[in-house]
């Protein structure tokens, strides 16, 4: 190496260390931390003391595990697909040309910014299942509102509502994603005599199916690892009856509160390959049925 | 109360030894006791009267906000009712005995917050000197009115009482001081307990379960988390 490559060596060097530091230091040493902590029984107060696999034989034993295995899905599939669908409905909305439409954008925009922690205070104030504001607004219309978060039956159902309320931000993405679609394409299929509703499914679905396929992995991501707004609403024993009962809130409750951090740990990279595996799914589901036009 | 009180005030254990009796007779009943209220009203009524229930400390506890006209609490209230809810006028008693046991009555919820020298503390000396030091009457009892509660220890001075603000501060002591106070079992998997114990309540108060299920079902599952601790404690004292 002479010594002017050597020197673009450490000028490159240096220049990407903030990363390269950054991305071993909190990102790949935790992760192999957790992955040998797995293989522990380690109460975070002593040295964790090595026993195998027994965390990870225990934990596919345990009917929590499964229980708030169930709960995450449920939450996942209900929370993104009723939530790409209501994004992009809206982002559909106020791609037209209607008066005061920055200020609609804004609205529909506006949940999003919420911080989790104070939408779920507020949200839990809503659900109320006496003198709560959507029960009272319910029985306007003459319907008897559930007691919503006290409700085994409905706990889940209510937080997948309070998700799809802050949609605002996959609603930006896919308005980005409708303002690339090129009009000579709809130009096109008028000419061809397509109506509306031909249109939509035809040419604007296809045409922004990568933004709708960046949206479900992101929310599936984000969807199994729901936690705060259950911590908050319904509490860490995750009532009514565990049917709020998370994955991460689960691992919460054994990792902080009962001092497990090799079981905890075990659960974590679980949940790691979960994940990894349903983003490798829809990856590989997206080759069917995504477009891309260059 | 937090759901796992409701058993000691009939007699019933958490853990006696290395069992779990969680399904007890005297738990059974004290949770067949609670169903009955569920029976009476309605599940639905009242889970629609708990679902607007705040969290403790904030002016919508429910108490505070006058949902609750009855609760069990401990000495504590009385910052979170002048904190929140300063002038409402409120009294407190001992919870009754069940009918058939009067010798069960002046069951409490006893706790209290331990100071401990860690294993490995640099400075145990100064430490249990500092722990001595607040052992004393009159150190202990400048604390207890700062924090509002009443002296754990057995030796208190009439000045103590008279200078409390706290009304009832001798009925809290009293308590503290029968012999059916109880306190939670001092186990690693007290946690867990806690939180099985919850979704029992919540399973029973719903008319999901029986209390001979749910409270069978968690007896099951802890028994499992309590051998397993023991057998690490011992583990890890070797």
């Amino acid at each position: 190496m002479s010594p002017l490559e050597r020197r673009k060596l450490a000028t490159g060097l240096l220049f990407t260390s903030p990363w390269v530091i950054g991305l071993s230091v909190f990102l790949i040493y935790p992760l192999l931390a957790a992955l040998y902590y797995s293989l522990c029984d380690y109460s975070v107060l002593l040295p964790p003391v090595f026993v195998g696999l027994d965390n990870y034989i225990e934990l596919f034993q345990d009917k929590l595990f499964w229980k708030s295995l169930w709960n995450t899905t449920f939450f996942a599939v209900g929370s993104v697909g009723l939530g790409v669908v209501v994004a992009l409905t809206l982002a559909i909305l106020l791609n037209s040309k209607v008066k005061g439409l920055t200020f609609y954008r804004t609205v529909f925009f506006l949940p999003s910014l919420m911080p989790l922690v104070a939408g779920s205070i507020l949200w839990f104030c809503m659900y109320a299942g006496q003198g709560g504001i959507i029960n009272t607004l319910l029985a306007k219309i003459g319907i008897t509102g559930p007691a919503w978060l006290s409700d085994p039956s409905w706990a889940k159902i209510a937080i997948i509502f309070m998700a799809v309320w802050g949609a605002g931000n996959s609603m930006v993405i896919f308005l980005a994603g409708l303002q690339d679609v090129p009009m000579s394409l709809y130009e096109a299929s008028i000419i061809d005599g397509a109506n509306w509703l031909q249109r939509l499914l035809h040419v604007t679905i296809p045409m922004v199916s990568p933004v709708i396929y960046f949206n479900v992995v992101m929310g599936i991501i984000g969807g199994f690892q729901a936690f705060a707004q259950a911590l908050i609403m319904t509490s860490a024993t995750g009532a009514p009856e565990q049917s709020t009962l998370f994955y991460v809130l689960q691992l919460y409750n054994v990792g902080f509160m009962d001092l497990r951090m090799g079981y905890a740990s075990a659960m974590a990279w679980v949940l790691f390959i979960i994940i990894l595996g349903l983003t490798f799914m829809a990856t590989q589901l997206s080759k069917r049925w995504v477009t891309y036009d260059r | 109360m937090v759901a796992y009180g409701w058993g000691f005030v009939f007699g019933g254990k958490l853990i006696d030894g290395d069992k779990v009796t969680t399904a007890s007779p005297e738990n059974i009943q004290a949770y067949r006791w609670m169903a009955s209220y569920s029976k009476k009203l309605g599940v639905d009524a009242v889970q629609r009267f708990r679902s607007g229930f705040g969290s403790f400390a904030s002016a919508q506890n429910p108490f505070l906000s006058g949902q609750l006209a009855m609760e069990i609490q401990g000495v504590w209230m009385y910052n979170f009712i002048k904190k929140f809810a300063d002038g409402m006028p409120w009294g407190a008693a001992p919870f009754p005995a069940p009918a058939a046991h009067p010798e069960l009555r002046g069951a409490a919820n006893a706790e209290a917050d331990a100071l401990v020298i860690p294993t490995g503390s640099a400075h145990p000396e100064e430490a249990w000197a500092f722990i001595k030091y607040t052992q004393q009457q009159e150190v202990m009892e400048q604390l207890c009115l700062g924090q509002r509660k009443h002296s754990p220890l057995k030796r208190v001075s009439e000045e103590f009482y008279a200078k409390h603000p706290n009304p009832y501060i001798r009925l809290f002591a009293e308590l503290g001081a029968s012999p059916n106070a109880w306190s939670a079992p001092k186990t690693g998997v007290w946690n867990e307990y806690g939180r099985e114990l919850t979704t029992a309540a919540d399973k029973i108060g719903n008319l999901t379960l029986t209390p001979e299920e749910a409270l069978g079902s968690v007896q099951e599952r802890i028994q499992i988390s309590y051998d397993r601790d023991r057998a690490i404690f011992m583990r890890r004292a070797r």
